[in-house]
């Protein structure tokens, strides 16, 4: 276990993802927090919206996250009021959010603290920009994996990616979903220089374009959502890759199934792993028929959080899912609670 | 107004850093005649910081970059006003506030340019409130400092902090953290109470501050009509008592921009006006109504305190500067053009009559017959003819300039023959503007004698790929008629 709470105080900044609610992402959180008390100087912040304090739909107690004095934090100024350590303020960024504006402040005791910080891509950025010249050493990104937030994840350097109970029924379940999850994450970025400027200006005009043989054509289109019909006609008319800016979702992975005449070699450029909201049948149908989905920006998972507990009141094996896991998927599985590492 | 001759072009060009300074442009308005010494001032002072420019470089960065840094606490001061408590983030920004102000006003004083509206007063105590511990940190948070019992309070809380990181005994842990919120609870109380007291500390101080955000606003602005002035080639108008208005090499800075994107360059105009009517005719598209919009830029930027864009403008200080344009408004109100255009002119002359000013007339009547429209126009020279008030007309009507009233026509295409003209449209037709632009003269010339206004319009018509057809018909016509 310490060798995972190194690596992870290795990164200039780690975005914690859960798969799903009651996951466990807090107590990761909490546990690499206390991991960095005394060793690095951390900074916190969060992508969008952090958890309540009670989850209102299962009626589960959140726990709040802890922090040592001298934390770096960034959360909104509403956010402050639920708080209870002694504070020093040091910036306001001007970033608005639904509970007020950004606030970046350091921790002068140990406390309790509420996250919530900024929800687009440019003010975290910039969240995370003040946080370096502040002096932080590491920064944790309390994330979200939600198809409408337009925060992304590879702003950070690596992911860590938490799953658990609450994902599936059993654990035969938890281990697929959390399985093809990361698959989607870890899809290729995109290497060659020459499509990668045609790609970045792709993403930079439009919602949704296509390479031609003649070059880049930028559409007007608002979203991909609704445009399938645009996209299988112009892969069927030379397009040789679609750039869609946003969510891919299963129905139009179906058009494309259904539609394309000669799918070999096309490609489906997104911008990253995250945008992908497509289950394991239509993904794996997609690579069979010679598909390649790629990402501008790649992400580098590091870990894998596991909580075995299920908030509608049952446990799985935490040792047998770990296991499991990194089986499938080769990457260090941790259990924090249990104090169960596998693949460190 | 300001849409219409170009104004918030030149407001978008000026780079302001603060709130304070934007307010500062939003308010402004020009100045009157009762005002002129101010407005002297203004100019006075504009042309100070334009000259030191260079040589305090160094401060005027070091000035902006502490603007840059300035919080917008206008709204802090409200509440302050009206005591109410601020929180620690208001106390944040309004210590950040007091520390820029106080080094803006460091170098400004080293500058020793003594601006009218830029002073600042002891800003030291606002910090000192802030600032107990002497640290001059540009961070802020309720220190210790400030009380004796919080103090105690947050040292206690350590203790029991310190003590649950160590315990492992279930019961011992609950106790703990059972103390530690009792604690917490003693120092949000504690704290909630000093927020309130130093609100009240600093309750006498927001006259100060608002007169630093004013003061700030002033210099802001200033600085960057300044740079403004210095960067396009602006020159300071110079105002005096006879009532004139002499434009030499005047431009129209947006037009001349987007003249400059077509590889094509601004004829800049020459005129001089007198008290009572003055006249610009000419062919159409020949200049007129930007020649007016010109004079009407460069007389409005030189009574708000701008330098202006021209070789000199020389003139005096109008109480008002009108513009009679065509009045889209008319329309929504129900009126014709013409309607509308009447109910304003009433509003203008009823200013002619109280005090002097600027009053310019962008092809007045025209929405009406012409027969009519030329003896309106004939008419209103007469009764402005001995006003005090400056008038421009500028009109495509013919012959209503009477000997007695100061008269320029545009050069148009006098220069040129038929001819030529049609030689050009045969291997361009498509370009007809473009090239009517290129042989157009729109430089101003004084008219001595009656002269006729010239008959450029079918030239201008056939150019513009007019009917080959409908073209003879109309010469047929004009050969009748004219």
């Amino acid at each position: 276990m310490k060798e995972f709470l190194n690596r992870a105080l290795q990164l200039e900044s780690l975005a914690i993802v859960g798969m799903e609610k009651n996951v466990g992402k807090t107590t990761v959180l909490n546990y690499i927090i206390e991991g960095a008390r005394g060793r690095r100087l951390l900074g916190l912040t969060s992508i969008g919206i952090d958890g309540e304090a009670e989850d209102l739909v299962t009626g589960t107690e959140k726990p709040r996250i802890y922090v040592p004095k001298g934390t770096l934090l960034a959360t909104a100024k509403g956010a402050l009021a639920s708080s209870d350590l002694t504070k020093e303020i040091l910036d306001t960024t001007g970033i608005q959010t639904p509970m007020g504006e950004v606030i970046i402040l350091r921790a002068l005791s140990d406390g309790f603290i509420e996250l919530m910080g900024p929800s687009f891509n440019s003010g975290l950025k910039l969240v995370l920009d003040k946080l370096k010249t502040l002096g932080c050493e590491t920064i944790l990104i309390d994330g979200a994996l939600n198809r409408c937030a337009t925060a992304d994840p590879s702003v950070s350097e690596g992911i860590l990616l938490a799953t658990g109970a609450a994902v599936a029924a059993d654990l035969e379940g938890v281990a697929s979903a959390t399985q093809h999850r990361l698959q989607l994450l870890s899809i290729e970025a995109e290497t060659d220089n020459k499509i990668l400027s045609v790609l970045k200006n792709g993403f930079q005009q439009g919602k949704l374009a296509f390479i031609r043989e003649d070059g880049l054509e930028v559409t007007t289109e608002a979203t991909a959502l609704g445009a399938e019909s645009i996209i299988v006609n112009s892969l069927n008319s030379g397009a040789s890759a679609v750039i869609i800016k946003g969510v891919v979702v299963d129905r139009l992975v179906q058009q494309l199934l259904r539609h394309v005449e000669k799918p070999e070699g096309k490609t489906i450029y997104v911008e990253d792993g995250t945008k992908l909201f497509i289950n394991n049948e239509g993904y794996s149908q997609l690579l069979r028929k010679g598909y390649r989905i790629r990402g501008l920006n790649p992400i580098r998972v590091m870990a894998v959080s596991v909580n075995p507990f299920s908030p509608l009141g049952y446990s799985l094996d935490s040792r047998s899912l770990c296991v499991e896991l990194y089986n499938r998927v080769g990457l260090p599985i941790v259990d924090v609670v249990s104090n169960i590492g596998v693949g460190l | 107004m300001e849409a219409l001759i170009g104004l918030d072009y030149i407001f978008q060009q000026l780079n302001i850093m603060t709130p304070y300074g934007r307010e500062g442009l939003k308010e402004l308005q020009p100045f009157k005649i009762p005002q002129a010494s101010t407005l002297m001032r203004k100019l006075d002072d504009l042309d100070l910081v334009i000259k030191s420019l260079k040589g305090y470089s160094l401060f005027y960065n070091r000035i902006e970059r502490a603007f840059c840094r300035l919080k917008d606490i206008r709204g802090s001061i409200r509440r302050c006003r009206g005591r109410e408590a601020l929180d620690v983030i208001q106390l944040f920004e309004l210590k950040l506030f007091a520390m820029g102000a106080l080094a803006i006003k460091g170098y400004y004083e080293a500058m020793a340019l003594s601006l009218e509206g830029v002073a600042f007063g002891d800003l030291e105590p606002i910090v000192d409130i802030l600032d107990p511990e002497g640290q001059r940190v540009g961070t802020f948070s309720i220190y210790d400092a400030y009380s004796d019992e919080l103090r105690a309070v947050r040292e206690r809380k350590r203790e029991v902090e310190r003590g649950l990181y160590h315990a492992v005994i279930p019961h011992l842990v609950a106790e703990l953290k059972e103390q530690r919120l009792r604690l917490v609870a003693q120092e949000a109380a504690l704290e909630g109470e000093l927020l309130a007291k130093i609100s009240a500390r600093l309750l006498p101080y927001m006259d100060i501050l608002e007169a630093a955000c004013h003061a700030i606003g002033v210099l802001d602005l200033t600085m960057a009509k300044a740079k403004l002035a210095e960067d396009m080639g602006c020159v300071k108008p110079v105002f005096q008592t006879e009532v004139c208005l002499k434009l030499v090499k005047g431009k129209h800075p947006y037009v001349e921009e987007l003249l400059k994107r077509q590889k094509k360059s601004f004829t800049p105009i020459d005129i001089v006006l007198k008290p009572g009517a003055n006249a610009i005719t000419g062919p159409n598209m020949g200049g007129k109504s930007l020649a007016l919009k010109t004079i009407a830029l460069n007389a409005l930027l030189a009574h708000l305190g701008f330098y202006v864009f021209a070789e000199a403008l020389i003139l005096s200080v109008f109480d008002f500067i009108h513009i009679l344009a065509n009045d889209y408004e008319s329309l929504k109100k129900g009126l014709s053009s013409f309607g509308g255009e009447i109910i304003q002119l009433n509003q203008y002359l009823e200013d002619t009559k109280k005090t002097r000013g600027l009053l310019l007339l962008d092809e007045f009547a025209s929405g009406t017959n012409p027969q009519e429209g030329r003896l309106l126009v004939k008419a209103l020279m007469q009764y402005l003819k001995n006003r005090a008030t400056i008038s421009l007309f500028v009109t495509h009507f013919d012959g209503v300039v009477e000997p007695g009233i100061n008269h320029y026509q545009v050069g148009g295409l006098k220069h040129l023959e038929l001819g030529r003209l049609t030689k050009s449209l045969a291997n361009d037709p498509q370009y007809g503007v473009s090239i009517l632009q290129n042989l157009m003269d729109y430089s101003l010339e004084l008219v001595e004698a009656a002269v006729a206004v010239p008959k450029d319009a079918l030239k201008i018509a056939t150019l513009l790929g007019l009917d080959a057809e409908l073209v003879k018909a109309a010469e047929l016509y004009y050969g009748q008629e004219v």
